[in-house]
């Protein structure tokens, strides 16, 4: 064919690598229509909502409720120590280590540290695409506030917890492998103190039924800008002047209170009995912020951890289990109120003389918020063994106590049949703790030795030591029942992470610092007045509202920070007063938490990095 | 206790009151796992000779997949359901659609002139990859024989469909030459690209020349050509890239893939966050944060090579010297938690070219057939490796600890206590305090501390290299004896140099309290006042010790005898009287033994390195008719 004389030789090679290499022209560039970036989803409001909800993340998996967060809040302080006062239990977050070296790779720390950039980070993001959302400019304002207020909580607790963090300030642009270590003063400045003030404007002002949806109430902002005022004083050498803005913010919130609450909702109850009362937790009305946990199959995590949500009515409960009586594997009893089981914290001698006056009464808070007796859920036996132990008469050995029966109670000397039950001790059915078995008032310390009175015989074992009033503020009957068969029960309770009390006690420190506590006393005596106790009189004192404090919010998640706050824990002195078995074993550096190891090898200056003293 | 089958030979599913059988996924109908692939491959080519000489092939394949993954959980099945599943019973279906198209262009000239002989070859590729995916699911099937056949039925449904895509380019060229057959010289370069790479970073150049020397076709080497049959040298001087992993169709992704510069985000409906007693969507990074300046990892390599072959090719043998300079080590590098990003809590890591590194090596092969009888003969055939590894630099200059990268060191480094024994009663108490220590308690080296005093408490900064898990040197050794009919071979291999992270020592944890205190069982080589020279610590001395991490890094070399093959022929006379061309019978064990030469590590394998699976020899008989 003709076509042939065009088409030989190096003309056919030449077209034919050229068609080759023409078809190969396509690119490289890379086709992703299902991409899924944070840019993409910010534009819609949903997309963007889901962008804002996880700036939760960090707080839900390990702050406020959850397993670990009532111990680096509540412990180490002068009201709590490890259940019967072993030294040797928990000593990582009871006793300072306890003369063992700390543990740097603790899953403690690691987990507050992670978990709060987690949350900066997403919150870092929320606010930068706040931008590229398509929505109402209200809504989306409070929604920038509501991260901004979450990013200042978890600096908050970073500085508390650490002293000292690194402010990431905005979504980087890549990783910062020696990242700057900011002193705790700058991270105030620089940081909390802006967005609070933000979300104290931007805030929605809420209602009691809201809890973390839509954003926390304003009133929360407002409340966390006198306690981060507070704070600052003793990063900046005791420099008192930040105590007028903290009293400005916490006056708002009082005076709102006393006004019925017609500007920020802010509320105080005047029974004290609801403050706690799991018929008025759903809305309550006190608290500045709250939340609480869904739980269900499909809820956080597996159906073997949805269990560990609120779980802070397992921190406070005594070992009743030590006697017979009472078994904490009982279904029907853990769902019933009073039932939890038994948990890790011991209310300190410090704690328990806050709550008896010097006039031989009790303050109304503590037979309030504590337990003393227990009724028997399985049938019991007395056995031999336990009458002895137990100073009983020989006559009771193979008594039964049948389920409902007392069959534990702990008397203090301010009770009426204190002396009637102390004299029939050997003869009462039930096991009778007295104070005086547990607690030494000369020592300040939890009795660890014993004298049978039965026997003679002077033990080395206290076996009282494990029977002692336990906090029922946290009590409830609100459960998801995960798992029947595995007693696995999720407390749908709200979590009240700051109430109005707090802030009168912060309204009187911060006049303390302003006017000397020339009206201090209102605030103090306003919460002594409706729980019910007289009121106190006379100058006021750092003292009176640290005790005061102790009264009012123990057990609430703010007593080790409360601590640090006052100075008490710039040496041994306070301990010393107050709690001396853990006097023993302080040390300044141990007071700021080790940063995890895992970090400290993930940069490149991790050893200048790291607190001093790990 | 409970028995697991009721009278009726069926699972008994509440074995106890509470207690439900760990056998519910074998319950008829309670769990269905099916997957169904479909997978074809068709390739085609065309190959003209346009000219003489000149040779140009065009060839195409393609490769198509096409997966159906159905699954199904009812009450009793004990399975874990994915993250969406709301309730049981559930059922998803997933199906996966893969392409994998690949076109290559070869052009190809040989000239021959007298002596000289050249060749020009130029290769264009191309390759497309497509993964697709569509989950379907629901829960609340009516009827439990549906499965996942009748989703309708279903309420609380998720779906979701996925899409990736990844190319990759390249263009080559070759130009060789030879002399008299004797002299050879070969340059090539290639241009490479892949998608998943960002813009600026996609195409790469890798060049390179190599030269052989047959000696054995020279003059010179005439008057030994009795003895030595061949004998060449090879020089080899050129660089190559790695893109890291592709996606493949058989969707298993391993180190980089389509979209890695992006990074990536998952919204999550369930399972994460609540707002106000609610579930509440929220959405996370997943994988890998991504790198816009990721580039490809270059390794210039130089090799020397010797092939030779003596008396008759009784023995060949050949060797090989490398040297190989990596330049953009790609690593998957955690990023501090400080910047910010994160998933689920945890600090995301990021792909970086991180380091220099430099590997150097020798390889050894060499064949001999020792004995070659009518009756008996004997082969040997020996593989030697040796290599050493060490990275030149890093960013920064800084040794990155958390990754283990240290200069000077291999990268599979390892880095915590260096054991040195344990704290014997002989020592004295000045010397305990200052350690704060007890006899019994495991002793490790120390660095000094800020003061300069060896002499602390044991803390994260007396940590040190201990090893590199890459071994020093490998050998392999066959071994092959025929005699008559019988034949009988014989494989060892031996790994030295590495050092391992026994998973098995790790077992001992000696706490004095807790669930695991039955861990210090009789036999156990542990501390006692009269056995003071034991390997690990006193009985229940755990919760006292933060360095009980030491006792894990031993040597782990070994030599193993990896098979021995026993085998009979029949006489082709006898076999052939039964119709058959070849009856062979033979056996074969499997890993009959293994030496781990530390004395700790007796008796396990330390190549697996797994205390939940020991080492497993199989024994194998068979019979292998030819007709």
């Amino acid at each position: 064919m003709r076509t042939t004389r065009y088409f030989t030789g190096p003309i056919r090679l030449v077209l034919l690598s050229a068609i080759g290499l023409c078809l190969h022209s396509c690119s490289l560039e890379e086709d992703n229509p299902g991409g899924f970036t944070k840019e993409n989803i910010a534009t819609s409001r949903e997309g963007y909502r889901a962008i804002v909800n996880n700036c939760y993340f960090g707080l839900q998996r390990n702050y406020y409720g959850t397993s670990n967060f009532g111990y680096v809040t509540n412990a180490e302080s002068d009201l709590w120590t490890s259940y019967a006062n072993d030294d040797y239990r928990a000593t990582e977050h009871f006793w300072f280590y306890a003369n063992s070296s700390p543990n740097v790779t603790s899953s403690v720390y690691q987990n507050l540290w992670y978990n709060a950039y987690d949350g900066i980070g997403s919150c870092n993001d929320a606010i930068r695409l706040s931008e590229l959302a398509v929505m109402d400019a209200e809504e989306k304002s409070e929604w920038v506030a509501e991260a901004r207020f979450l990013r200042a909580v978890y600096y908050y607790h970073l500085v508390e917890q650490f002293n000292g963090c690194t402010i990431t300030p905005e979504t980087l642009e890549g990783p910062d492998y020696a990242p700057v270590k900011s002193d705790p003063l700058t991270v105030y400045q620089q940081v909390i103190i802006p967005d609070l003030l933000f979300a104290s404007e931007n805030l929605r002002i809420g209602t009691d039924e809201e809890s973390t949806y839509p954003p926390p109430p304003r009133k929360a902002a407002l409340g966390f800008l006198a306690k981060a005022y507070l704070s600052m004083i003793r990063h900046d050498n005791r420099n008192t002047a930040y105590a007028a803005e903290a009293l400005q913010y916490a006056r708002l919130l009082s005076e709102d209170a006393e006004s019925g609450g017609s500007r920020y909702n802010a509320h105080l109850y005047e029974d004290y009995a609801q403050v706690f009362d799991e018929n008025s937790n759903y809305a309550n009305k006190e608290a500045l912020w709250k939340h609480r946990w869904y739980s269900g199959p499909d809820g956080y995590g597996s159906s073997n951890g949805s269990q560990n949500l609120n779980l802070k009515h397992t921190y406070f409960y005594c070992r009743y289990t030590n006697f017979g009586a009472l078994s904490d594997a009982l279904q029907w009893y853990l769902l019933a109120w009073g039932g939890n089981a038994p948990g890790n914290f011991m209310p300190t001698q410090h704690l328990m003389s806050l709550f008896r006056n010097q006039d031989g009464t009790l303050d109304p808070r503590f037979n309030l918020n504590f337990q003393r007796e227990w009724h028997a859920n399985q049938s019991y036996t007395w056995s031999e063994g336990d009458v002895e132990r137990h100073e009983k008469d020989a006559s009771l050995i193979g008594h039964t106590l049948e389920v409902g029966d007392l069959a534990i109670k702990i008397i203090l000397p301010e009770d009426e049949d204190y002396e009637r039950e102390r004299a029939n001790r050997a003869l009462s059915p039930y096991l009778l703790v007295d104070y005086a078995d547990v607690y030494n008032d000369q020592s300040k310390r939890i009795r660890m030795e014993h004298t049978n009175t039965v026997t003679g015989r002077e033990e080395t074992e206290n076996f009282y030591r494990y029977f002692y009033p336990s906090l029922t503020k946290f009590n409830t009957t609100n459960f998801y029942v995960v798992s029947e068969s595995n007693r696995r029960n999720a407390n749908l309770d709200n979590v009240l992470i700051m109430r109005m009390a707090e802030v009168y006690l912060l309204a009187a420190e911060a006049d303390y610092y302003v006017n000397g506590g020339a009206n201090a006393l209102t605030y103090l005596n306003r919460l002594r007045a409706r729980a019910g106790a007289q009121p106190l009189s006379g100058t006021v004192t750092l003292r009176m509202i640290m005790d005061e404090s102790g009264r009012e919010l123990c057990g609430e998640d703010t007593r080790f920070y409360d601590l640090k706050r006052w100075g008490a824990l710039e040496d041994a002195n306070y301990l010393s007063e107050t709690h001396p078995e853990l006097a023993g074993y302080y040390q300044r550096n141990y007071v700021d938490r080790p940063i995890p190891q895992l970090f400290i090898s993930s940069i490149e200056n991790g050893q200048e990095y790291q607190n001093p003293g790990y | 206790m409970g028995d697991p089958y009721d009278a009726d030979g069926n699972i008994n599913y509440e074995f106890l009151p509470g207690f439900t059988t760990p056998l519910g996924d074998q319950i008829p109908d309670q769990y269905v796992n099916e997957k169904r692939m479909t997978h074809a491959t068709a390739s085609a080519f065309v190959e003209i000779t346009p000219l003489k000489g000149l040779n140009y092939r065009s060839q195409v394949s393609a490769t198509l997949q096409h997966d159906r993954h159905g699954r199904f959980w009812d009450s009793q099945s004990i399975s874990s359901l994915p993250f969406y599943a709301t309730t049981t019973p559930y059922a998803d279906v997933n199906h996966y659609n893969g392409y994998r198209y690949t076109w290559e262009n070869i052009v190809n000239y040989t000239r021959e002139l007298g002596d000289h002989s050249f060749g020009i070859t130029a290769v264009s590729s191309w390759t497309h990859m497509t993964e697709e995916d569509f989950l379907s699911s629901a829960g609340g099937q009516m009827v439990e024989r549906w499965s996942f056949y009748r989703l309708l039925s279903g309420t609380s449904s998720y779906v979701d469909s996925n899409y990736k895509k990844a190319q990759k380019m390249g263009f080559a060229g070759r130009a060789n030459y030879a002399y008299k057959g004797k002299y050879l010289v070969n340059f090539s370069g290639r241009y490479d690209g892949v998608s998943w790479l960002s813009e600026g970073n996609k195409w790469d150049f890798f060049p390179a020349v190599a030269l052989a020397w047959r000696i054995s076709d020279e003059p010179f080497m005439e008057s030994s050509a009795q003895w030595v049959n061949n004998l060449k040298l090879r020089v080899g001087y050129g660089q190559t890239g790695n893109s890291g992993a592709e996606v493949d169709t058989s969707h298993t992704s391993t180190s980089l893939e389509a979209y890695i510069t992006d990074s990536g985000m998952f919204y999550y409906t369930t399972g994460g966050i609540t707002i106000d007693g609610q579930i509440a969507p929220f959405v996370q990074y997943v994988s890998s944060y991504g790198n816009p300046d990721l580039k490809w990892e270059k390794s210039t390599n130089l090799n020397i090579g010797l092939d030779a072959a003596f008396l008759g090719n009784r023995i060949d043998m050949t060797l090989d010297w490398y040297k190989t300079k990596t330049k953009g080590l790609l690593f998957l590098r955690a990023t501090p938690v400080t910047s910010g990003y994160t998933a689920w809590g945890g600090a995301l890591s990021t792909w970086v070219n991180i380091a220099q590194t430099e590997n150097t090596g020798l390889e050894l092969t060499l064949n001999a057939r020792n004995i070659l009888k009518p009756r008996f003969t004997w082969s040997t055939g020996l593989t030697l490796t040796w290599g050493k590894e060490k990275i030149v630099s890093l960013p920064n200059g800084e040794d990155i600890i958390s990754e283990k990268l240290f200069r000077g060191q291999p990268i599979k480094s390892l880095y915590d206590y260096k054991y040195d024994g344990i704290w014997g009663t002989d020592t004295d108490q000045a010397t305990l305090d200052a350690y704060n220590v007890k006899p019994g308690l495991v002793r490790i080296k120390t660095n000094p501390d800020e003061e300069g005093n060896e002499q602390h408490t044991y803390g994260t900064g007396d940590q040190m290299i201990l090893g590199h898990s890459n071994p020093d040197y490998i050998v392999g050794l066959n071994n092959t004896f025929t005699y008559r009919q019988f034949d009988l071979s014989v494989f060892m291999m031996g790994r030295f140099g590495q050092t391992i992270e026994s998973s098995y020592l790790s077992r001992y944890t000696a706490p004095s309290y807790g669930a695991d205190q039955n861990n210090q069982i009789s036999g156990t080589d542990y501390w006692t006042e009269t056995n003071q020279g034991a390997y690990f610590p006193a009985a229940g001395s755990g919760n006292q010790q933060t360095v009980m991490a030491a006792l894990k890094y031993r040597s782990g070399s070994f030599i193993k005898i990896k098979n021995i093959t026993l085998g009979y022929t029949l006489p082709q006379n006898l076999s052939r009287i039964a119709r058959m061309e070849r009856l062979r019978i033979y056996a074969t064990a499997y890993n009959p033994v293994v030496w781990a030469m530390d004395r700790q590590l007796k008796g396990t394998d330390p190549e697996s390195n797994s205390e939940s699976y020991p080492l497993y020899k199989q024994f194998v008989f068979e019979v292998n008719i030819t007709f």
